[in-house]
């Protein structure tokens, strides 16, 4: 992780979806943390189906690392 | 970016209680006077419904309930002639649900959270972690 923080940020819309946008992670810990917090909500005893997934710059910036370590 | 449907499984009833309270802070902030979280809704929904869990009352609300029936969410009410019809408050308790459940687990994993309802009346919750960063 590049910053000191991280983010979690929720929308709940008039309709009941839930659109989930992480910030401050780096590579796939972006998404598992959206997967650790649906297992959260499943254990609370909510039923979640994830119906789209975007993967954002955040996502990528990992693997752009990577190459360049093997690349030096 | 994800976008989930979420659905109300297994109701918990704490979880349902601090959600009135929140619904309650929410409809007095839109204008409604006086609303009143209640253990109970009046005599009228004895037949209908054995056991509330919460109610909500006031000026404007003649009253709802929120009772759980075979692990559903069940909400009786009077809403003729009311300002809020009983969908509009059963979506509006639903969402509400969901949001005190996102900051429930966001909380169990180690994060600061905060909510406010957003003029098109989506929920929004945030919840950070790391030194130096308010929510």
């Amino acid at each position: 992780m590049s910053s000191g923080y991280k983010r979690i940020d929720v929308a709940i819309d008039e309709k009941g979806k839930v659109h989930i946008q992480t910030s401050g992670f780096v590579g796939e810990s972006c998404i598992k943390e959206g997967e650790a917090l649906i297992k959260k909500l499943q254990e609370a005893g909510l039923e979640v189906t994830t119906e789209d997934l975007k993967k954002t710059g955040e996502f990528y910036a990992k693997e752009k690392s990577a190459t360049t370590v093997r690349e030096g | 970016m994800r976008r989930c449907a979420v659905q109300i499984k297994t109701v918990n009833e704490e979880m349902v209680r601090e959600t009135m309270q929140s619904l309650a802070k929410f409809l007095m902030h839109q204008g409604y006077p006086s609303v009143q979280v209640v253990d109970k809704i009046g005599s009228y929904y004895v037949d209908q419904i054995k056991h509330v869990i919460a109610g909500i009352t006031a000026e404007n609300i003649r009253g709802f309930g929120v009772s759980v029936e075979g692990g559903k969410i069940v909400v009786v009410g009077d809403d003729f002639n009311q300002r809020l019809s009983i969908e509009q408050f059963t979506k509006m308790f639903e969402n509400f649900y969901v949001a005190t459940a996102m900051q429930r687990s966001l909380q169990s994993m180690g994060y600061r959270t905060s909510a406010q309802i957003l003029p098109n009346k989506t929920i929004a919750v945030r919840g950070v972690s790391g030194v130096g960063y308010n929510v």
